[in-house]
C-alpha cells in the first residue's frame, strides 16, 4: 500500500518495508500494526523521514523505525540507524536535541496500601525538593566550570562521589552512567554556561517524576529477577541533559551544515546534517554528545537521590527500611559505537537511537550480571493518567533492530489542542478522581500533558511484544506525579 | 510585520512575514517573544548588541533567534524589543547587527510560557513574493 506517498510492503504482522529507491542506500523497515499505520501515519511526514535516513552515507542493513514512530527533526522519533565507522556518518539529527533523554526506574520495598494515604504529602515533598519547570535553578547551587568538566567526564560517578547515591546505582545504569570517551573540550562555552545551574533539575514539557504501583506482572520469573512484585511502589524519572544537551545539538547542527559541502553530501533535509564518524567534526560531535550524555546520567542520579530523601522525609523511615534501589536507567536519545552482526559478520557500527531504547538480550555482557539470565530492562513510559511498561530485550532485537525497542507513547494532540480540550475542565480533579495526585509549576503544563493528548502506550508495547523484539514484564500505574 | 501561529503536534510552528528582510526578522523576534513569555510589554530599558554572520539568510535567522534564546536560557535576560536592526550582504555572506532592549528575567514579574530548546531549520525557506518576505519557523520545545 501507499501511505503519505511512500510505498509500504507487508513483511509480516507488525513489520513493513519501504523498498529502496532513489537515493536510498538500504530499505526502510517499520515495526507497526496495520491499524496504527492507518490511524497515525497517513498525515505524518515520518515515513518520508525513514526514507531520508536511508540515504545517509554508510547506513547498514535498514533505516528502522519503532511503533512509536512520529515526525521529528531530521530522523523521525522512533528512528534507529547504524552506520559504518569508516564510510558512514554521525548525525546530531539522529540523536535529537535532548541528548540522553532517558528513563530511570527505582523501586522501594513499600506496598501501595502503606503509601496511598500519604501520597499528597509525598508529592508535596518531591515537588519542593526537586526543581521543576522553566527557569528552575538546580538542587545543587550553580557549579563552577571546573566542576562541570568533571560532571561531563564522570557522569553518575560525580553524583555518587558527592553523596547523591551509592555504587549500586552506578551498577544498574546503562553504560554504568558514564561514556568513557566524552570530550568536555568539544562542548561549546554556551552549552556549558547553559548547564551550570541545571544540575539536578527535571525541566518542563514531557519530563516528569512519577510514583507508580506495580499493577500487573506478565512474566513472574523475569519480574523476580528485576526485583518487581505486585503492589510494590516504584518511581520513574524521565529527563535528560537539559539546556546543555540542547545547545550541543544546536551548535553541531550549525557546524555540520557548513561542512556538508566539504564532504560532498547532498542531504534532503538540513536537520540531517552530518559528518563522517571518523572526521574531526564527527569525532568532536561524538565527544560532545558523550559528555552531554554523562551530564544527563548525573542529572537523573541527583534527582533520584532527592526522591529517596523525599520518601524518607514523608514516611519518617530510615534508608534500610525504605529499600530504595535503582532497577535500571536507560537512555532513548543517543548514538553509540556498538558491535553488531551485519550479514553474518560482527562489526563495530555507530547506532543512532532517537526515541528508541536499547534492548539487549539475555547473556549480553553489557548488562548487569544480575539481569544476565533475563535480558536488559526496557522502560517505556506512558501518559500521566494511564500506565507505563517494563519490558525486556531479546535476541531477536539483536538480530533485527540493532538491539533496540520503542520508547514511549508520543503525542496525539498538539499542545494547543490539548489546552482547548482541557478548557472548562479541572484536570487535577479528574486525575484525583482516578487516584492520582499531581503537582506542577503551571496549569498550562497540566493541560498540555493531559492523558488524552497522548496515544495509548500499550499499542506500541504490544507491537514490540508480538514482534518478539521486547517482551512485556510488568505494567505500572501512576498515583503521584510531579511535572514542570 | 506579522506572524501567525500554526497547529503543530509537539512543537511551535509559526508563519512570519515582513515588508523587508529586516521587517521579517522583527516579526520572527516578536513571535519568539510571544512563545516564551506571557507579558506583552515590560520596561526593557537594558540593552545588548547582536552582531552575527551566516552563509545563508536562513542560517542568519536561526542564529538571530538563537541569540535571543541564549540571552533568556543562559543569561536570564529577556528581550522586549529589537531596534536598529540591519542586514547586509557581503561576498555571499550575510551580516546582521541589532540593538536589543530588555531586562533581567524576574520570576516575580515575568511569567515564562515555554522553554524553547532550539530554533530549528525545519521547513525554513525565506522567499520573496511581490514586495513581501515570508518563511515558516519551528521552535523545538
Amino acid at each position: 500500500m501507499k501511505v503519505g506517498g511512500v510505498q509500504l510492503n507487508k513483511i509480516e504482522d507488525n513489520l513493513w518495508e519501504i523498498p529502496a529507491s532513489g537515493c536510498m542506500k538500504v530499505p526502510g523497515r517499520i515495526y507497526i500494526s496495520e491499524d496504527m499505520i492507518k490511524s497515525q501515519l497517513e498525515n505524518d511526514e515520518a515515513l518520508k523521514q525513514v526514507v531520508n535516513v536511508a540515504c545517509l552515507p554508510g547506513i547498514q542493513k535498514y533505516s528502522l523505525a519503532m511503533p512509536d514512530i512520529h515526525w521529528g527533526y531530521g530522523f523521525p522519533i522512533g528512528g534507529v540507524a547504524a552506520t559504518d565507522l569508516d564510510e558512514g556518518v554521525i548525525s546530531p539529527g539522529g540523536v535529537g536535541y535532548d541528548i540522553n533523554c532517558g528513563v530511570r526506574l527505582a523501586a522501594t520495598s513499600l506496598e501501595y496500601d502503606s503509601v496511598k494515604n500519604k501520597i499528597g504529602k509525598l508529592v508535596e515533598n518531591l515537588f519542593r525538593n526537586i526543581p521543576t519547570g522553566v527557569g528552575a535553578k538546580g538542587a545543587i547551587n550553580k557549579v563552577s566550570q571546573k566542576e562541570m568538566k568533571k560532571i561531563l567526564c564522570e557522569g553518575s560517578h560525580w553524583a555518587v562521589g558527592n553523596g547523591f547515591g551509592n555504587e549500586q546505582d552506578i551498577y544498574f545504569t546503562e553504560e554504568n552512567g558514564r561514556l568513557n570517551n566524552a570530550n568536555p573540550d568539544a562542548v561549546g562555552e554556551r552549552a556549558i554556561e547553559r548547564g551550570l545551574d541545571q544540575v539536578g533539575t527535571l525541566g518542563s514539557g514531557n519530563h516528569f517524576l512519577e510514583v507508580d504501583v506495580v499493577e500487573n506482572i506478565y512474566d513472574e520469573d523475569i519480574a523476580a529477577i528485576f526485583g518487581l512484585f505486585k503492589n510494590q511502589v516504584v518511581i520513574q524519572i524521565h529527563t535528560g541533559s537539559r539546556g546543555l544537551g540542547y545547545q550541543v545539538c544546536d551548535d553541531y547542527l550549525k557546524i555540520l551544515l557548513q561542512t556538508e559541502k566539504k564532504y560532498g553530501f547532498d542531504l534532503p533535509d538540513k536537520q540531517l546534517s552530518c559528518a563522517p564518524v571518523k572526521s574531526d567534526e564527527g569525532k568532536n560531535y561524538l565527544g560532545a554528545m558523550q559528555a552531554s550524555a554523562n551530564f544527563a546520567w548525573n542529572n537523573r542520579q541527583v534527582i533520584m537521590h532527592l526522591a529517596k530523601k523525599s520518601f524518607m522525609q514523608t514516611f519518617n523511615i530510615k534508608e534500610g527500611d525504605l529499600g530504595f534501589h535503582l532497577i535500571y536507567d536507560v537512555c532513548h536519545n543517543i548514538a553509540k559505537i556498538e558491535e553488531h552482526n551485519i550479514y553474518g559478520k560482527l562489526k563495530k557500527v555507530c547506532v543512532h537511537r532517537k526515541g528508541a531504547t536499547r534492548a539487549f538480550p539475555p547473556g549480553s555482557n553489557l548488562i548487569p550480571e544480575k539481569y544476565r539470565d533475563a535480558g536488559q530492562p526496557v522502560l517505556i513510559p506512558g501518559d500521566m493518567g494511564r500506565y507505563s511498561f517494563i519490558a525486556v530485550g531479546t535476541n531477536k532485537a539483536m538480530e533485527e533492530t540493532f538491539g533496540s525497542s520503542c520508547h514511549g507513547a508520543g503525542r496525539m494532540q498538539s499542545r494547543h489542542k490539548a489546552i482547548k480540550t482541557a478548557k472548562g475542565r479541572n484536570i487535577i480533579m479528574e486525575l484525583n478522581a482516578k487516584g492520582i495526585t499531581i503537582q506542577a509549576k503551571g496549569m498550562k503544563t497540566i493541560a498540555e500533558e493531559m492523558p488524552e493528548a497522548y496515544k495509548d502506550v500499550s499499542e506500541v508495547v504490544n507491537v514490540m511484544h508480538n514482534a518478539g523484539i521486547s517482551f512485556k514484564v510488568a505494567k505500572i500505574k501512576p498515583f503521584g506525579v510531579i511535572k514542570g | 510585520m506579522s506572524y501567525t501561529f500554526l497547529d503543530h503536534t509537539a512543537d511551535i510552528a509559526v508563519d512570519v512575514s515582513g515588508q523587508s528582510l529586516e521587517d521579517l526578522f522583527l516579526s520572527a523576534a516578536a513571535a519568539w517573544k510571544e512563545s516564551v513569555v506571557e507579558q506583552k510589554e515590560f520596561s526593557g530599558s537594558d540593552t545588548k548588541n547582536i552582531s552575527i554572520a551566516g552563509d545563508s539568510l536562513e542560517i542568519l535567522l536561526v542564529q538571530f533567534l538563537s541569540e535571543l534564546n541564549y540571552f533568556l536560557s543562559t543569561k536570564k535576560w529577556l528581550m522586549n524589543s529589537v531596534e536598529e536592526l540591519e542586514i547586509k550582504e557581503q561576498n555571499n555572506r550575510y551580516h546582521l547587527n541589532a540593538r536589543i532592549y530588555g531586562e533581567a528575567y524576574d520570576p516575580e514579574k515575568h511569567l515564562l510560557k515555554e522553554e524553547i530548546k532550539a530554533i530549528t531549520f525545519h521547513q525554513m525557506e525565506i522567499k520573496k513574493k511581490k514586495n513581501e518576505y515570508f518563511t515558516s519557523i519551528v521552535f523545538d520545545i
